[in-house]
């Protein structure tokens, strides 16, 4: 063979792989009938990006609304501006300008001198309080702890017990020579929004639920369960006043509370006993208490009495676990505080108020045409676990990962998956084509 | 989060098969269990070995340079960093009697390498996976007479397994990761029979199938969070047990020599990838981390045809097409190996050196359909995949 016909034949077999070249084509996206040039977001701290019980940096960076405008950038979405806190430690305030900063697990002995998960705030960074509105607008308005009526409240931007500290420290106008401040809503329309989202309302039923029913049914008041009346308002005047120049967007329903790790983690009857411990309670105990061998139901204070808890009834992640443990809390000497229960009537309360809000929002959505994200179907899926290229994350406190460490607020992958349930809905109805959040470049639980 | 700890971990796919077996099979699409071009007849037909008039040392070598490219659900693409695998061949075929020829195979016919970078979308699914299998075949074929001979030979199958993952237990170090390593020994056959008629020939030969058991294979935990260690939630090793079926595979091929410089060849080939419906992992002392996966594979075709041109006493060219289903099903396609039917292009030469001495050299090209998974099933991992293949073969031969 001549040198002449190896050519010819190299250069035959090379243009035949040539001309098998792969290409994998990224696709185009979309916005489909929507527009997100100017996206803003209004809500709580679900969308403000607030979880381990803390505002913190990298909480807002993995907020709703933040991966949400990322994921609108390849589909014609314009800049996101966050009112950021400095990194570092976050923001716990409360109404007297208190700050801690986020939870943190770390490793002890228990003190039944098992090993054991320890959770505690770290130390806040008084530096998150001051003022950045001068460098807004913002495109993010959530303010942790913000009820539905107080979206547009002229008090909100002045901080202590009459506003929210929260927004205080980014409100365009905190009211220091008028007396009224800028109110979230106003700020949300300085953006002009083409596209908008709406989480509200889980303030309105979580400070009731988280300080055991606290509060009253029907009123204002900070653990109160906002009026049915009054949230519907409050849901029509924000929907109005931020679609006015004709915005399109997103609104999002109000999970149930037991699904929620806080409520959900400590069972009623959680109270193991042997049977010569249950028969030494026994004696000892008043009337209508009983005990057996195995599990049994926590005592509980309710209403001056004490009673042991029923089934369906909920205790709160938030009771001392060593008193639990190891203190003799639920026994008929310690029953446990009423602030750490929700009774079946308070249960009630709440569902039926859930109930109410999520019709309201239904039906905002539908007149309007918004997008409706079902967050509460969708917690009830996370119950058993949903899988994400691999991962399956639950609702279980700590080892679910879905949850931060406060056991309410989804920890930064479980901000991702409802960022996903939120596409998933822009997508369906919009018919846009907008790609998924990758949900495992969060953080879910940080171990020591 | 335990369920799926070691979750999908292992697929065998079609690709797993290694089908460049000898430099002047793969020119020839792999289309040679009718004819015995040269030792390699020993794996390809043991039943054509009998034919051979001289005898063959063959070694060879091919470079298998995959490119393989994700787009998941995200939009991101992400590819395969750049890997290398070398599957190597062995054989010896000796004109013992007249009617007796003997010979041995050492080759590499199942194998799979994946690697993908480590921090990559689908690091909790794999990160690595590694199966290296060595065939070990002494074989003996029989010549009844001119138009037809048997022969068999045991397979004697040295594995071993080797895959990586990340966990979804994270501390400021990051996630926690496993490996898995195992090995094991099992036996097959393989059997042929050739028919020879003038310028036609047909061969049928059927490898069986080859359970390997890796009864202790070890699991490392590395990264991971001290306070999961200490609270026993995740051990530092542990011992598990898993079992692989290599399929059985049954060939059929003709031959025809058009001139004496020109022959032409057609086969076909049948997996039985069936034997692979699941894979489980069984831990001694952590049944917590038990895995059980379906993986229900179905059972595979492929063509193939080639062609070899005589050119010159020196020179032989040669040339082949093939066509490999995937036995991999919707609902199961995963990142260990994403397979796709795949069209295979191949073409080679060889070429006389100084006293015995001979070259082959061979180029295959696998383009392997893209391949969309719309819902995997142990995993939700979703997206599209594309894989091709370049394999350049380089071989040495010895002939008396």
């Amino acid at each position: 063979m001549n040198s002449k016909t190896i050519i010819r034949y190299c250069v035959a077999v090379s243009l035949l792989l040539v001309g098998c070249k792969p290409t994998l084509d990224e696709p185009k996206y979309n916005a489909g009938t929507a527009d997100f040039e100017r996206f803003v977001a209004v809500g709580s701290g679900f969308t403000a990006g607030f979880n381990d019980g803390a505002l913190t940096r990298a909480g807002q960076e993995s907020s709703i609304p933040n991966l949400l405008a990322h994921q609108f950038s390849f589909a014609g979405g314009g800049e996101f501006k966050q009112p950021l806190l400095p990194s570092g430690n976050g923001l716990l305030v409360n109404s007297l300008g208190q700050i801690k900063g986020q939870l943190s697990l770390s490793s002890i002995i228990n003190c039944a001198g098992k090993f054991d998960f320890r959770i505690s705030n770290v130390s806040g960074n008084a530096a998150g309080l001051q003022w950045i509105g001068n460098s807004g607008p913002f495109n993010n308005l959530s303010v942790p702890g913000v009820k539905s009526f107080q979206l547009y409240s002229q008090f909100l931007g002045k901080g202590g017990s009459v506003g929210n500290y929260y927004y205080h420290r980014f409100a365009s106008d905190t009211g220091s020579v008028s007396g009224l401040s800028s109110t979230l809503i106003g700020d949300a329309q300085i953006i002009d929004p083409t596209f908008f989202m709406l989480w509200m309302g889980n303030s309105d039923v979580y400070s009731y639920a988280t300080s055991g029913g606290a509060g009253v049914v029907g009123g204002m008041g900070a653990y109160d369960l906002t009026p049915v009346d009054t949230f519907n308002k409050a849901v029509d005047f924000i929907v109005n006043g931020i679609s006015s120049n004709g915005a399109n967007g997103v609104i999002a329903n109000i999970p149930d509370i037991y699904d929620i790790p806080f409520f959900n983690s400590i069972p009623y009857n959680g109270l193991t006993l042997t049977a010569a411990q249950a028969t030494a309670l026994n004696v000892v105990s008043p009337p209508g208490i009983t005990f057996s061998a195995g599990s049994n139901s926590f005592v509980v204070e309710n209403g001056g009495a004490i009673r042991q808890l029923k089934a369906g009834e909920l205790l709160l992640l938030s009771i001392p676990s060593d008193s639990l443990l190891c203190g003799g809390w639920g026994l008929p000497q310690h029953p446990i505080p009423a602030k750490y229960v929700i009774d079946s009537t308070e249960l009630s309360n709440i569902n039926l108020s859930i109930a109410a809000f999520n019709n309201k929002i239904v039906s905002a959505a539908t007149s309007k045409g918004l997008a409706l994200v079902d967050v509460n179907h969708f917690y009830k899926t996370l119950q058993p676990g949903i899988k994400f290229n691999g991962v399956t994350m639950s609702a279980s406190f700590i080892s679910g990962g879905a949850f931060s460490l406060d056991g309410i607020n989804p920890s930064n992958r479980g901000f991702a998956l409802i960022a996903n349930e939120f596409i998933l809905a822009i997508n369906a109805r919009f018919k846009s084509n907008l790609p998924m959040v990758d949900v495992n470049s969060y953080t879910g639980i940080i171990f020591p | 989060m335990f369920g799926c700890l070691f979750a999908p971990l292992l697929s065998l796919a079609g690709g797993f098969q290694i089908n460049t077996q000898g430099q002047k099979s793969t020119s020839m699409g792999g289309s040679v269990s009718s004819v015995a071009l040269d030792g390699s007849v020993v794996f390809y037909n043991p039943g054509a070995l009998a034919f051979i008039n001289h005898s063959y040392f063959n070694a060879g070598v091919s470079l298998i340079v995959p490119e393989t490219s994700f787009l998941g659900h995200t939009g991101v693409k992400e590819t395969m960093p750049g890997q290398i695998y070398t599957p190597f061949s062995l054989y010896a075929a000796y004109t013992w009697k007249t009617k007796v020829n003997i010979g041995l195979a050492i080759n590499t016919p199942f194998g799979l390498g994946t690697k993908w970078d480590s921090n990559w979308s689908g690091r909790y699914i794999t990160q690595s996976a590694k199966l290296n299998a060595i065939n070990i075949q002494p074989t003996l074929s029989y010549k009844f007479n001119d138009h037809l001979s048997i022969g068999a030979g045991p397979m004697i199958v040295l594995s071993n397994a080797d895959l990586t993952k990340a966990l979804p237990y994270s501390s400021n170090a990051g996630d926690a990761i496993v490996e898995l390593k195992g090995s094991g020994t099992s036996l097959g056959a393989n059997a042929g029979i050739n028919f020879v008629n003038g310028n036609f020939v047909v061969g049928i030969a059927y490898r069986t199938s080859t359970k390997i058991d890796i009864s202790s294979g070890e699991a490392s935990f590395t990264n991971v969070p001290s306070s999961l260690m200490q609270n026993g939630t995740i051990p530092s090793s542990a011992t598990f047990k898993t079992s692989v079926t290599l399929p059985s595979v049954f060939s059929i091929g003709i031959g025809y020599s058009v001139t004496p410089k020109v022959l032409v060849t057609l086969d076909m080939n049948y997996t039985g990838w069936k034997a692979y419906d699941s894979l489980n992992f069984i831990f001694s002392d952590d049944a917590q981390f038990d895995s059980r996966q379906g993986k229900n594979y179905k059972n595979a075709l492929a063509l193939r045809a080639g062609i070899q041109y005589k050119q010159t006493e020196r020179t032989t060219l040669r040339a082949g097409l093939a066509f490999d289903e995937t036995p991999v099903q919707d609902g199961y396609v995963s990142p260990e190996l994403p397979d796709a039917n795949r069209l295979i292009c191949a073409a080679g030469i060889s070429y006389k050196l100084k006293g015995n001495f001979s070259a082959d050299f061979s180029l295959m090209y696998e383009n392997v359909k893209e391949r969309k998974e719309v819902n995997n099933i142990q995993s939700n991992f979703k997206g599209t995949y594309k894989t091709n293949l370049v394999v350049g073969g380089l071989g040495l031969q010895y002939e008396f």
